[in-house]
């Protein structure tokens, strides 16, 4: 597989620069993800999902330009590459090599494991849903990259639905490891029982309006939060759209000076970790989706902004190795891995004294977003208590943290040391790609938050 | 540049081809799209993006009961054989299913309206020039904003399906997509609002509709603000069509997903979903499982949700007949009961420019809107007041309720005259007049407009 990827490779990038290219970058890939959807005992879903194919980015002059075609297709990049760059008959190799299909077994022993038992647990009201991801590819640009990686991982979700009163309450549990196959039967029995935990707390919670009071992240969750926050504003282009919230960042104290934020690309079993590359010539390394060997950046340095996450297009050969793509149809774009927050000094049990109002504990955030134009944020938080100065503690279901970006980031006031590790998607223009999470419990003073 | 019709095999022919490979006792569904796009950029020397395209395929295998689907990124044929070698070795693993009847039989669609030969004729040229002027004259014609950046992006698709067990069905369509940037610029700082027409012709490009909603969105950027509380401002909030659509999008997704609580009789309108809404983004003849689309109403005028399903056993193991609403994206294992084009049938006449109102330019919120843990979501909504006076922003109002007391606020809704295409569906707004007094609300001073 990997000299033939190579190959395909190599040719299609000779192709481009033949034709004109002043940079040129194929990414050749073959993968297959599998996906099982199960309900208690009964399967919901079976899907395999199979591709194979090569993506060519071309710089000429200043404009860069992506163009992609699937094995039995690759006579349209021939096509497209002609039609860029006005070369007749500009093409690389247009024939898909029969390669060995070497995930049988992964498949197998993935889809076959369950057999004779229920693989969703036995609760109705959840649904599980598991992943197998594998992927070959090779990468070969015009500055002389040549390498060639191969990846694999498993994740599972449980998704919980309590009925209660007429109203539906979820709750939603993950799981993420890049070893071939593990024995799901402990597993998931504990993602079950976290996501209806989650649940059954929504339904027997009570909302309790608007209020502003000290909120206190989870471990895990935290990161979540600054992924958005401060990881994507930190994207290359992102930064080079100037727009107000990301330009205002770099450089600045932003926040307390017990925040230290990192992008980790070498996270064993991090949903965002880079595969292990094999470089032509060169030792084995952690490598992006365009074979440049990716790269710890320090985001935040004690409360300031130091670093930022770039590719080829965004830096060139200074690129932080952070080129990332969803298959070889989509160009690489700088992403985050996963984000990470380091150790700080506080004890969870200090950040998390309710003080004379009381307090919001954030034990899962579920989706977020921010808007960079105007540096605001929404979060919906999966799983919220409110801590009652008297100590006790009352879920709070259906809660909604808003606000500006660079004010609640003022307002992260402790970190402590009590770090976990969480997995998510993550959309930017369409591409849904893995992020790894890694932080300890962390406390805000005085947010806003609506139940 | 000509039109960019799609290169590779005949989707329906390919898909009679797999179909044909099925052994006896076997069925074999297989859906196969082939799609190109291209993004030409108007309004000054045009600049041509160049095309790219792509093929993929959704094969389904049913054997005694259980199903597997492969999904595929090429047309490639041997891969295709492989892919069904893989189906048979998966579907034991598969779920168990049922073929409930289809509700629509009408496989009657009129490639005249839905595909634009002024494209890809010899005036192409013309016809972008066309559009440019249409779009100055809508924009420029209404007060002091001005066009900023104006693209086309263009889609243009051929759709086949073929079973074992029915017809062989076709469709083709083109899908236009106009994106104009209206700015207008006041003491040296320019504000800038987007509109977005869909149509499947260039002359169907609700021009004049899609713009009139940015105009007014920049016209309150640009303006002073006067905070009022929403009690001050009226309860008669009228939306522009972008926010309208975009908050029929957020009700639609808990319908359809069953978070949403109960809706409330009486409503002013049904909330309809059209699969095949003339110019609208989800528009199709039939959905991944061969389902013929057509209308119905997702919520009718006493409340009563329709719960939509496709071949799977479905969330309450529902009956009910195919509508046409199984889609498969991504993220998800197999195809899904979605909605396809939601919008309200309403034909309230349309604000004046110089009418008197309080109205929402904006929405916040509605990107974190799934994932949450209960029926309630938190909007919130840039609202400004206009008179033929002045124009100013009045702050936001933030909006706290389930999509059935939303829905229950609307009291006037005009013809749909912009989309929001979301990832899944699709929803059509018109100017709509929501009674603010039927919800929880609170009025917040708005935040800097942005840059």
């Amino acid at each position: 597989v990997t000299a033939e990827l190579l190959d395909l490779a190599a040719g299609w990038c000779r192709a481009a620069v033949r034709a004109g290219a002043r940079f040129a970058q194929a990414y050749a890939e073959t993968g297959l993800d599998v996906r099982m959807e199960s309900r208690g005992p009964d399967r919901l879903g079976l899907l395999a999902d199979r591709r194979a194919g090569v993506g060519l980015l071309v710089r000429r002059d200043e404009s860069w330009s992506y163009g992609s075609a699937s094995a039995g297709a690759l006579g349209e990049l021939a096509d497209w590459l002609t039609a860029l760059t006005g070369t007749a008959g500009a093409a690389g190799p247009v024939d898909w090599p029969a390669l060995a299909d070497r995930h049988d077994e992964s498949v197998a022993l993935f889809v076959g494991a369950d057999a004779g038992r229920s693989p969703g647990g036995t609760d109705p009201r959840c649904v599980v849903t598991e992943d197998l991801f594998c992927r070959d590819a090779a990468v070969v640009d015009s500055d002389g990259t040549t390498v060639h990686f191969g990846q694999t991982g498993i994740r599972r979700r449980a998704t919980a639905t309590v009925m209660t009163n007429g109203g539906s309450f979820r709750g939603y549990s993950r799981w993420y490891g890049d070893n071939r196959y593990v024995d799901r039967s402990e597993g998931v029995a504990e993602l079950v029982a976290t996501a209806l935990s989650q649940a059954g707390a929504a339904a027997n919670g009570t909302s309790l309006g608007s209020r502003t009071t000290p909120v206190v992240l989870a471990p895990g969750a935290g990161a979540g939060l600054l992924h958005e926050l401060i990881g994507h504003a930190l994207e290359a282009d992102n930064l080079a759209n100037g727009s107000g919230y990301p330009a205002g960042l770099p450089g600045a104290q932003v926040t307390t000076e017990h925040l230290t934020l990192t992008d980790q690309p070498d996270l064993p079993s991090g949903f965002g970790s880079a595969p292990t590359g094999y470089l032509a010539g060169g030792a084995p390394a952690r490598v992006d989706d365009e074979g440049t060997p990716a790269t710890t950046v320090l985001l935040v340095d004690r409360g300031v902004v130091a670093g930022r996450l770039s590719n080829r297009r965004t830096a060139g050969s200074g690129s932080t190795g952070h080129g990332r793509r969803r298959t070889f149809r989509y160009p690489p774009i700088p992403r985050a891995t996963n984000t990470v927050v380091a150790a700080g000094p506080d004890s969870p049990a200090g950040l998390l004294d309710p003080g004379a109002t009381g307090l919001l504990y954030v034990r899962a955030l579920g989706a977020g977003d921010v808007d960079l134009r105007r540096g605001d944020f929404s979060f919906a938080v999966t799983e919220g208590y409110f801590l009652t100065p008297a100590g006790d503690r009352q879920p709070v279901p259906d809660v909604t943290l808003f606000g500006d970006a660079r004010q609640a980031l003022g307002k992260l006031v402790g970190v402590a040391a009590d770090s976990a590790a969480d997995n998510v998607t993550c959309a930017k223009q369409g591409q849904f790609i893995g992020i790894g999470l890694v932080s300890p419990t962390m406390r805000f003073d005085d947010l806003t938050w609506r139940s | 540049m000509d039109r960019p019709d799609a290169a590779g095999p005949d989707p329906v022919r390919w898909a009679a081809r797999v179909r044909d490979l099925a052994h006896p006792g076997e069925r074999l569904d297989v859906y196969a799209s082939r799609t190109s796009r291209a993004a030409t950029r108007l309004g000054g020397p045009y600049r041509d993006v160049p095309r790219s395209g792509e093929f993929a395929a959704l094969l389904r295998l049913s054997v005694a009961g259980r199903d597997a689907y492969v999904a595929l990124a090429g047309p490639d044929e041997h891969q295709a054989a492989d892919a069904l070698r893989l189906a048979r070795a998966l579907v034991p693993h598969g779920r168990q299913h049922d073929d409930p009847p289809a509700a629509f039989a009408d496989a009657g669609w009129d490639p005249a309206g839905r595909e634009d030969p002024a494209l890809g004729n010899a005036d192409r040229a013309g016809t972008l020039r066309g559009i440019v002027e249409r779009v100055r004259d809508s924009v420029e014609s209404g007060g002091p904003a001005t066009v900023g950046d104006l693209a086309l992006l263009e889609e243009h698709a051929s759709y086949g399906y073929a079973s074992t067990h029915a017809p062989d069905l076709r469709y083709r369509r083109s899908l236009l997509t106009l994106r104009v940037f209206v700015d207008r610029t006041v003491d040296g700082q320019r504000y800038r609002a987007l509109a977005t027409a869909y149509a499947h012709r260039t002359t169907d490009l609700d021009v004049p509709g899609a713009v009139r909603g940015a105009r007014w969105q920049v016209d309150a950027l640009a303006a002073g603000t006067r905070p009022v509380s929403a009690a001050a401002a009226g309860q008669r909030l009228l939306l522009t069509p972008p926010v309208a659509a975009r908050l029929l999008g957020v009700l639609a997704r808990d319908l359809t997903d069953g978070v949403g609580a109960a809706v409330p009789g009486g409503l002013a309108y049904p909330l309809v979903d059209d699969g095949r809404a003339a110019g609208a983004p989800h528009a199709a003849l039939f959905d991944h499982e061969g389902s013929l689309t057509g209308r119905l109403d997702l919520v009718d005028t006493g409340g009563t949700v329709r719960r939509l399903r496709s071949r799977g056993p479905g969330a309450e193991g529902r009956a009910g007949t195919l509508t046409g609403h199984a889609t498969r994206q991504v993220y998800q294992t197999v195809p899904q009961p979605w909605p396809r084009n939601v919008f309200l049938p309403g034909q309230a006449a349309e604000p004046g420019d110089d009418a008197a109102a309080w109205f929402g330019y904006d929405l916040r919120g509605d990107g974190v809107s799934h994932m949450r843990t209960g029926g309630e979501i938190t909007l919130r909504v840039d609202t400004a007041v206009r008179d033929p006076a002045a124009v100013y922003r009045t702050g936001v109002l933030v909006i706290r309720a389930t999509a059935g007391a939303l829905l229950a606020a609307v009291r006037e809704a005009g013809r749909p005259v912009v989309y929001q295409q979301l990832t899944e569906f699709s929803a059509g707004g018109g100017w709509t007049v929501l009674d603010t007094s039927r919800l929880r609300c609170e009025m917040l001073a708005g935040s800097e407009p942005p840059r």
